[in-house]
């Protein structure tokens, strides 16, 4: 029995001098990462309407078409100066009608950095509008930078769940999706909304069963994404706590 | 006819089949630490190759005549119970530690041809590993020996890590840091595990370690915790209940007194909190205290106050900074506490904070960066410092001005 106590007590004087080297050591990583602070710039490079013939939802309508960019279109979306929100401004929508459009966000800074969150924000117009509104997103990266997108594949298929949800709802899927495939976006890396060769998109769409009275209405919504700073420290990433050599399934 | 009497000699240990058991062991570590197994083919040797090799010799160990482990049969029920008992609450403490801490998900994979594989992975790995244990431990002491329990463990640990990771420790803070979350923690199972097999035989550790084992490679989630957490629970909970074991068991079988259970149960105890109290004033959890040792900050915190400082642990934090918040911040080497009095924002310099004592006449001449803000004063505890101050002295403090 003494001897066990013997036993307990180095291991717990031990326990208690790792201690002391962790908190130093966790206050150099932590001093390392914040010296970087000022290069994190998560940054959204483009935003525009998808002139592409994709459709999916069987909708071939005049929504499809519009150019954002070139300013013809009913519909508006504009990347607001700090660089990680948009305001979308939808006109006209019809019930079943869908508009989509690109966006990639660049991460221009020198951290990796990881999607924590998208709100939305109600701005102008037709509320009821923006709640009866559905969307669906779909994704890919290229990690590092090496304009090489990273194999559907080994990244799930970008499609997320291919339903339509809420719009609040259908960013928050997007999020988990990209956290379930542990997707942390180094500099010069980017995340596209999008699927094979294309693009990438949001997906809006008016509820079938929206009243007609949505129609011909105006609604101005912002779209915010919240990027955090991926840490360096190792202990942050979930794969490397279970030991072993990575090549067990 | 006269009746032929059979004569039952006892097995005697023989340590010529221990060192072969030994070089057996070191033999499938080494081969599989060789280039050979790469040669085969790395999913060959795991799933096939490695987990025939163990089976193998659990075979072998099991045909050969072996010791009885040291408990009375009457007790194995007892044994097989408690082993089972602390193998669940090993992983209820881990689900635990996960809830509080953070959970991850599984890097392992749930399909069912992937639990098929894990498992011809880890069975016969588990079964001829405790083979090998019970037949060392039983064959070379008949004692509560700890020193062969803790050679055991050790050259059970040594062998659970490849040699790469061993020759991959490159600087101080790896080392520990393997040592600590690793290494350690396998000892402990290894030392409780020996324990076990020397009272009750392989079945009884191929219990416990069973089911932390399955747990570990099953469970869709698993704890994500910090690597200081994984050492604590990882090395205390084995030796924990190694010492209530020992102390149960000794209660069952040796008629012991109830008074060393509580005994325990006091040093336990006594161990979390004193573990608890030094890792919070070296500064391990969110809150670390800081002796204020000038009155740049009176009158609201005086010389000898203890502050309570919160961490600043992401740009989140930094970028919640307001005036008027107390900061400390360091300053070659001296941690200062002082307080925000302007916001610095340039393309030059990034986020800057100008402080300011408010006991001083005017602010402090250079800005903080960002990188320099150790956290934000949230709780004061007045004059409990004092004695801190009494054995620095002036020239030696460097704790908070």
């Amino acid at each position: 029995m003494k001897k066990t106590k013997l036993i307990a007590l180095i291991m717990v004087i031990s326990i208690m001098m790792v201690g002391a080297g962790y908190a130093a050591w966790s206050e150099q990583i932590f001093v390392d990462t914040t010296i970087k602070t000022g290069n994190f710039n998560m940054e959204i490079t483009k935003a525009t309407v998808r002139t592409g013939e994709r459709q999916d939802d069987n909708l071939s309508h005049e929504w499809h078409h519009f150019d954002w960019t070139k300013g013809n279109s009913k519909n508006d979306v504009t990347i607001n100066q700090d660089g990680n929100s948009v305001e979308v401004e939808l006109r006209n929508l019809y019930p079943g009608g869908v508009v989509q459009f690109d966006m990639t966000t660049t991460n221009n800074g020198t951290i990796p950095a990881k999607l924590k969150s998208v709100n939305v924000q109600y701005l102008d117009g037709n509320k009821s509008l923006l709640n009866s509104l559905k969307a669906k997103t779909t994704w890919k990266v290229d990690i590092n930078g090496d304009g090489k997108i990273e194999p559907m594949g080994k990244f799930g298929n970008g499609h997320v769940d291919g339903k339509w949800h809420p719009v609040q709802s259908a960013l928050s899927v997007l999020v988990d999706d990209l956290n379930n495939y542990n997707i942390v976006i180094e500099p010069k890396g980017s995340l596209s909304l999008g699927l094979d060769d294309e693009d990438g998109c949001i997906q809006f769409k008016l509820d079938e069963n929206a009243k007609n009275a949505l129609q011909d209405q105006t609604v101005k919504f912002k779209l915010t994404f919240n990027w955090e700073q991926w840490t360096t420290d190792p202990n942050s990433n979930p794969y490397t706590n279970y030991g072993g050599d990575g090549d067990i399934q | 006819m006269e009746q032929r009497k059979t004569k039952f000699i006892p097995t005697r240990a023989s340590y010529k089949n221990c060192i072969l058991v030994i070089m057996l062991t070191m033999s499938i570590y080494i081969l599989e630490n060789s280039p050979a197994a790469s040669l085969i083919g790395g999913t060959l040797f795991t799933y096939v190759i490695k987990p025939l090799l163990w089976f193998g010799v659990a075979v072998f160990i099991w045909q050969m005549p072996h010791i009885k482990p040291t408990a009375k049969l009457r007790h194995k029920k007892f044994i097989y119970l408690w082993a089972f008992i602390f193998g669940v609450a090993y992983v209820l403490i881990n689900l635990l530690a996960g809830l509080l801490g953070g959970i991850g998900k599984s890097p392992y994979s749930h399909s069912l041809l992937g639990i098929i594989k894990n498992l011809i992975y880890v069975v016969p790995l588990l079964t001829g590993g405790e083979f090998v244990r019970s037949y060392l431990v039983n064959s070379i002491t008949k004692k509560e020996n700890y020193f062969v329990f803790i050679m055991i463990a050790l050259l059970m640990t040594f062998t659970s890590f490849s040699i790469n990771k061993y020759l991959g420790l490159s600087n101080i803070e790896g080392t520990v840091q393997f040592a600590a979350e690793y290494f350690a923690p396998e000892f402990s199972h290894n030392l409780f595990a020996t324990y076990l097999v020397y009272l009750g035989g392989p079945s009884v550790s191929i219990i416990y370690l069973g089911i932390i084992q399955g747990f570990h490679w099953l469970s869709p989630i698993l704890p994500n915790l910090k690597w200081i957490n994984t050492a604590l629970i990882g090395i205390l909970c084995p030796i924990f209940f190694l010492m209530t074991f020992n102390s149960v068991y000794s209660g069952i079988a040796l008629k012991k007194k109830q008074k060393e259970d509580d005994d325990i149960l006091s040093w336990i105890v006594t161990s979390i909190v004193s573990i608890a109290m030094i890792w919070f004033a070296v500064g391990v959890f969110p809150i670390y205290p800081s002796v204020i040792v000038t009155g740049s900050m009176e009158p609201e915190i005086k010389p000898g106050d203890v502050i309570l400082v919160e961490k600043i642990t992401g740009i989140e934090d930094i970028n919640n900074l307001k005036v008027n918040d107390v900061i400390q911040f360091q300053r070659d080497g001296i941690f200062i506490s002082h307080r925000i009095i302007d916001i610095l924002n340039t393309e030059e310099n990034g986020l800057q904070f100008k402080t300011k004592g408010d006991n001083n006449q005017s602010p402090d001449t250079e800005p903080v960066k960002s990188q320099d803000i150790r956290g934000t004063i949230k709780y004061k505890v007045s004059k409990i410092g004092w004695l801190t101050m009494l054995i620095k002295s002036d020239k030696e403090i460097s704790i908070d001005l």
